[in-house]
């Protein structure tokens, strides 16, 4: 590589990544992505505490499902899920795999709730926001919910 | 004369002695991830990349830091791949700057080729520093001080840091409900915290020009010490202060390399002799 196209390649790698930092940003402030990862350069800015439960129904009544209940590839989807869930944001969907987890598991019903807590820039008090996502099994797509024959 | 004994250009000394550095980094960052994750494996590579950058001190072609920063390379890509998105930014500085090296080592060094990488790492710097910076005052928690407020409440690093300067309002803030707004009433304290993202964005402005360069390395040195003391990153800390030093003069550049072997070997050893002692 002569010097003139060593300067070019190194010049896009370092505009490329200053042009990223704005569109890291956009990331944290719309999708609540982790504003510590990403190549955003935005650690020590907020926290960014994640936790995420899965809680199982069978006929509106709480079953208790473990972990081992579940299929080590789905137990990996989980896994998966949570990290790049934590660190992505709300890019990430859960309904592909609810799905699977209803599909490997008795229970009809699922509710995912995701916590995270962080600052809340104008009252400057650390609050923790919660979403959940219920998942019927009688909604699941058919490619997913169909039992294999 | 053979070729590994033939003498090494300036241009080629300052940047083979960056690129050891930039290895020795590797190799203690590995060693010590593989100690605390009993990882043989990381360990192993640790080795192999410490006999190349130690080989390279003598067989003095670049044939033989091609041959480790290759390996660094790929196992800095591989490790990308497989914890995505969950890398650090620290992570993507090494990854942007070994890929660099590479590129650089792929053809004759002379002193335009020095400056063009010379540059590219002023570049980096920059958007770590300055990006930083920016994004502080973006997020919202620095004009009211609630994110060092909060660290100082949840993090004894931070409380033992600000403790130092106001041991009642470290213990204020250490005491308080989490219901409470995070913010110090300390005027001191407050124009400290506020204080730090604009002193990030200044280090990165200054390593723009060339008559203010030198002065930016050092504000940004200083910055870093500061901030690592805390934050306790040490390896980011060492290796980016590393960085900075090479944008001073290469004559003082230079007499830096022994301090930087000295530094890796410490972090090596409180690893293994200091245990209680954490850092990243």
């Amino acid at each position: 590589m002569n010097n003139r196209t060593l300067h070019i390649v190194l010049a896009s790698i370092a505009i490329i990544w200053a042009l990223w930092l704005p569109v890291h940003r956009f990331l944290v402030v719309k999708y609540d992505a982790n504003p510590w990862k990403g190549a955003g350069m935005a650690m020590y800015t907020n926290p960014h505490s994640f936790d995420m439960n899965l809680d199982f129904y069978l006929d509106g009544i709480q079953i208790d499902i473990q972990s081992g209940d579940f299929t080590n590839s789905a137990k990996r989807d989980v896994n998966k899920f949570r990290v790049f869930r934590k660190h992505m944001g709300s890019m990430i969907k859960p309904d592909k795999l609810a799905y699977r987890l209803l599909e490997e598991s008795r229970a009809d019903m699922m509710i995912l709730s995701i916590q995270l807590g962080r600052l809340n820039t104008g009252t400057g008090k650390f609050e923790i926001e919660r979403e959940t996502f219920t998942f019927h099994e009688s909604n699941a797509p058919k490619s997913v919910a169909a039992p294999e024959q | 004369m053979s070729e590994h004994s033939s003498p090494l250009t300036h241009a080629e000394l300052v940047l083979f002695r960056f690129i050891q550095i930039m290895i020795l980094h590797v190799a203690v960052r590995e060693f010590i991830r593989g100690l605390d994750n009993r990882a043989v494996y990381m360990m192993v590579f640790s080795g192999v990349i410490t006999v190349g950058m130690i080989l390279s001190f003598w067989v003095k072609t670049k044939q033989v830091l091609i041959a480790t920063m290759s390996i660094v390379s790929a196992m800095l890509l591989f490790k990308l791949i497989t914890t995505f998105p969950g890398n650090s930014n620290h992570f993507y500085v090494e990854l942007f700057t070994s890929l660099a090296i590479l590129m650089v080592l792929s053809g004759p060094i002379d002193e335009k080729r020095k400056s063009i990488f010379r540059d590219y790492i002023m570049w980096l710097i920059v958007i770590v520093l300055a990006g930083s910076g920016i994004q502080k005052y973006l997020a919202g928690t620095y004009h009211n001080t609630a994110f060092m407020a909060y660290k100082v409440f949840s993090d004894p690093d931070f409380h033992d840091f600000y403790y130092m300067f106001d041991p009642a309002e470290a213990r204020r803030i250490a005491l308080q409900s989490t219901d409470e707004p995070f913010a110090f009433q300390n005027p001191f304290l407050r124009i400290m915290t506020i204080s730090i993202p604009a002193v990030e964005i200044l280090a990165g402005l200054l390593l723009l020009f060339n008559r203010t360069r030198v002065l930016g390395a050092l504000v940004g040195i200083a910055t870093l010490i500061g901030i690592e003391y805390v934050a306790k990153e040490l390896m980011f800390g060492a290796i980016f202060c590393f960085m900075m030093c090479f944008q001073l003069p290469d004559r003082i550049f230079l007499r830096l390399i022994p301090l930087f072997i000295v530094i890796y070997i410490l972090l090596t050893g409180l690893t293994l002799f200091v245990p209680s002692f954490i850092f990243n």
